[in-house]
């Protein structure tokens, strides 16, 4: 068995753990004293979210501070105005508002040029230079968010529309009620593609004003810390013909108001639900749907009704079940596409056809979904419960080509038998015949992990690659890591050619998986769940000792 | 196949030729393409390469734009596309980011040649990547800053300037 052992070098860095140690570093910069837990908490969610807002399409910063760029013509000849007006405006529509507004000063040909092209309007671009642009902390009304609501209602005012993208996230919502509210009535008549609307706390629910349904020519809605109006009493004919992305950050929504927006816009694509108190209930019932996202929120029912197209179907972060009350659902009903699911989390319970996955359940076509290829799921080695469900629940999944196993540090509960996987196991199809990368992570030197290591190193027939990432804390040395992984180095491997590769674990203390959502909701990204582990590959040339 | 792979030459406008895969600048340039679309036929028993003119660009140009297609379009020469990759982490680079940020930082003049030519040969990723370039050298700059970069002249009377700074005093 050849093994490499290596260690991290990421530019991943979206674990919690690094956050809050990012978030003190830069209030101590700031020359903050680090709150109390409660701000510090909000703090993080606001952080958290303001990450997770997409990059504007226009960005304020030039990268190039060449030589050549100051160098003024050798013939004096104005060879910019030479350019035909449509290619100007492709200039100007490149510039952040500010720039371009400010290109109507430069000549009477240029005047209305930045009227006539769509602009990108960001509210941290379009500030007066000498306001502080700085909204990591929960502040309500401050000089900045009033300087965003006044420079935001003029920007909005003296552009005739159409905007690529309007990004507000710095205004304190409550204090400016009627430019809010003004501003939705302008971008409703004047359109707007990609609408970025947060709300700055507190309060995290500000009520947002029913205008914001007449935007209809939106693509793409992400809103924050604010409460969804109701649409009871709109039109039958409401819709969102253009809507490919909904993202609801800390957003308080009714359950018939969210069914209300996926059911009348009909090539919604992505659906991302982040951080909902109250938890979140959806029946999804779409022919557009491509990928559910539910992250850091209470407790989660999702029903896939029918939804022809959902390939992704992703979790993280949902709080725990509390024992003998109710517990995180997923029911999955017709989903013909689904190729990804996770990360399922221990007493989430699992519902496929009208079958409730329980330990013992006989399996039988109808309670299997054939379609998965990739699955993550977090497991208590230590808890008795949790590796008896495992095989039940993997053999759901019989088509599994890539699986992710992160190793969760749980209390020890009930007495897990290091035999289980040798004796009771049973033939788990997709490890047997499919599984061609295995990712486990945070190994922690358990007996039980072992023995799960060691199954599948000996059940699995087409393994290409093992990656086992090791929790540091738990290890003195490389040869405290080597001594525990012996047994799984010198099994007897079902795949003759499989590579096992060992890192070290980048965090001291990973909780939960590596997780960046703006990522996972991006087709193009094609495992969301291996963040770490593909990059630490891609990187691995620098290999060092452990 | 590869042993016979067909090249055309491109003459520029002050009578320079240059060769080319044809495979390479058809799948660059929509407007070449559809000068090769329509001679083919002529062309499909003489062993003859064909001479394009291009009359709008000059050598000088026409060689850096060549460069850059060969570059960016020459499947046999780009390595890692971003399909390629397995995932995509928020720092990664397009192989080829830095290759475009040194194509484009050149003078003034040059950079806008290179958007006429890139508008004239229709070719979407020079385009952009060139009009971005010169957005980027707008960004960030006074007024006084750009007209002397690029040789504007200010045809304001001093009643209409004062005025279009008070319409859009929020900018300024």
């Amino acid at each position: 068995m050849e093994m490499e052992e290596q260690q991290f070098q990421t530019n991943v860095d979206v674990s919690v753990s690094n956050m809050e140690r990012d978030l003190q570093r830069h209030l101590r910069r700031k020359g903050v004293d680090v709150p109390d837990p409660l701000t510090m908490g909000t703090a993080l969610v606001l952080m958290y979210a303001y990450d997770a807002i997409p990059d504007p399409p226009v960005s304020p910063a030039a990268p190039l501070s060449s030589a050549f760029a100051a160098r003024a013509p050798a013939d004096g000849v104005d060879r910019i105005s030479l350019l035909s007006d449509a290619l100007l405006r492709n200039v100007v529509s490149r510039l952040p508002a500010k720039d371009a507004a400010r290109t109507a000063a430069l000549a009477t040909r240029w005047r209305g040029l930045w009227r006539s092209v769509p602009l990108a309007v960001v509210d941290a671009h379009i500030l007066p230079d000498w306001i502080p642009d700085d909204h990591a902390m929960p502040g309500g009304e401050d000089i900045l968010s009033w300087a965003v609501a006044v420079v935001a209602s003029r920007v909005l005012d003296a552009h005739p529309g159409p905007f690529r993208c309007v990004h507000l996230s710095r205004c304190h919502m409550a204090s400016h009620q009627a430019d809010v509210e003004r501003w939705l009535e302008l971008l409703a008549a004047k359109g707007v593609q990609e609408l970025v609307f947060f709300n700055r706390p507190w309060p995290i629910d500000h009520p947002l004003p029913r205008s914001l349904y007449g935007c209809t020519s939106v693509t793409r809605l992400h809103l924050g810390m604010c409460t969804v109006p109701s649409t009871a009493g709109l039109p039958r004919t409401a819709r969102f013909p253009h809507l490919r992305e909904l993202v609801l950050d800390t957003v308080a929504i009714e359950e018939g108001d969210l069914h209300f927006l996926i059911n009348r816009s009909p090539v919604l694509e992505v659906l991302t639900i982040t951080t909902n108190q109250t938890g979140a209930r959806v029946r999804l019932i779409s022919r557009s749907l491509r990928c559910v996202q539910v992250t850091t929120s209470a407790e989660v029912h999702v029903t896939v009704v029918d939804a022809p197209r959902l390939e992704r179907l992703l979790m993280w972060m949902i709080s725990p079940a509390v024992p003998g009350e109710s517990c995180s659902r997923i029911k999955i009903g017709h989903a013909p596409n689904l190729c990804m699911l996770g990360h399922w989390q221990p007493g989430f319970e699992l519902e496929i056809g009208n079958t409730i996955l329980k330990v013992g359940t006989k399996m039988s076509p109808s309670a299997m979904v054939p379609t998965v290829k990739i699955l993550a799921l977090e497991v208590g080695f230590q808890v008795h419960n949790e590796v008896k469900m495992m095989p039940c629940f993997l053999k759901c999944f019989p088509n599994v080509e890539t699986l992710h196993v992160f190793s969760l540090n749980d209390v020890p509960s009930g007495n897990v038998d290091p035999k289980f996987w040798k004796e009771e196991a049973g033939c788990i199809d997709c490890v047997q015949r499919h599984v061609k990368r295995f990712v486990f992570q945070e190994f922690r030197g358990k007996r039980s992990e072992l023995a799960f290591l060691k199954f599948i190193a000996e059940r699995a027939q087409v393994l290409e690659k093992m990656v086992v990432t090791v929790a540091s804390k738990c290890f003195s040395s490389a040869d405290a890591v080597n001594a525990k992984l012996k047994p799984l180095i010198s099994a007897i491997w079902a795949s003759k050619d499989c590579k096992l590769i060992v890192f070290k674990s980048p965090s001291s203390d990973l909780a939960s998986p590596v997780w960046a959502s703006k990522m996972a909701s991006n087709f193009s990204c094609r495992d969301p769940f291996d963040l770490l582990t593909a990059n630490a590959e891609l990187c691995s040339l620098c290999a060092s000792t452990f | 196949m590869a042993s016979e792979k067909k090249v055309v030459f491109l003459r520029s406008s002050d009578g320079e030729a240059f060769e080319v895969s044809e495979e390479v600048i058809s799948a660059a340039s929509v407007t070449i393409k559809g000068m090769i679309d329509e001679e083919s036929p002529s062309r499909a028993d003489t062993a003859a390469t064909t001479t394009l003119a291009i009359p709008n660009v000059t050598a000088a140009t026409l060689s850096r734009v060549l460069h850059y297609v060969n570059k960016h379009f020459d499947a046999a020469a780009v390595v890692g596309r971003p399909d390629d990759y397995i995932f995509c982490a928020p720092g990664d680079e397009h192989p080829l980011a830095r290759f475009d940020d040194d194509f484009v930082d050149v003078d003034n003049d040059t950079l806008i040649d290179l958007v006429h030519a890139a508008e004239y040969l229709h070719i979407k990723k020079l385009f952009d990547l060139t009009c971005k370039a010169v957005a980027d050298k707008l960004k960030g700059r006074t007024i006084d800053q750009i007209r002397e970069t690029f040789g504007i002249v200010n045809d304001y009377t001093v009643e209409e300037e004062v005025e279009v700074y008070r319409e859009n005093s929020w900018a300024f």
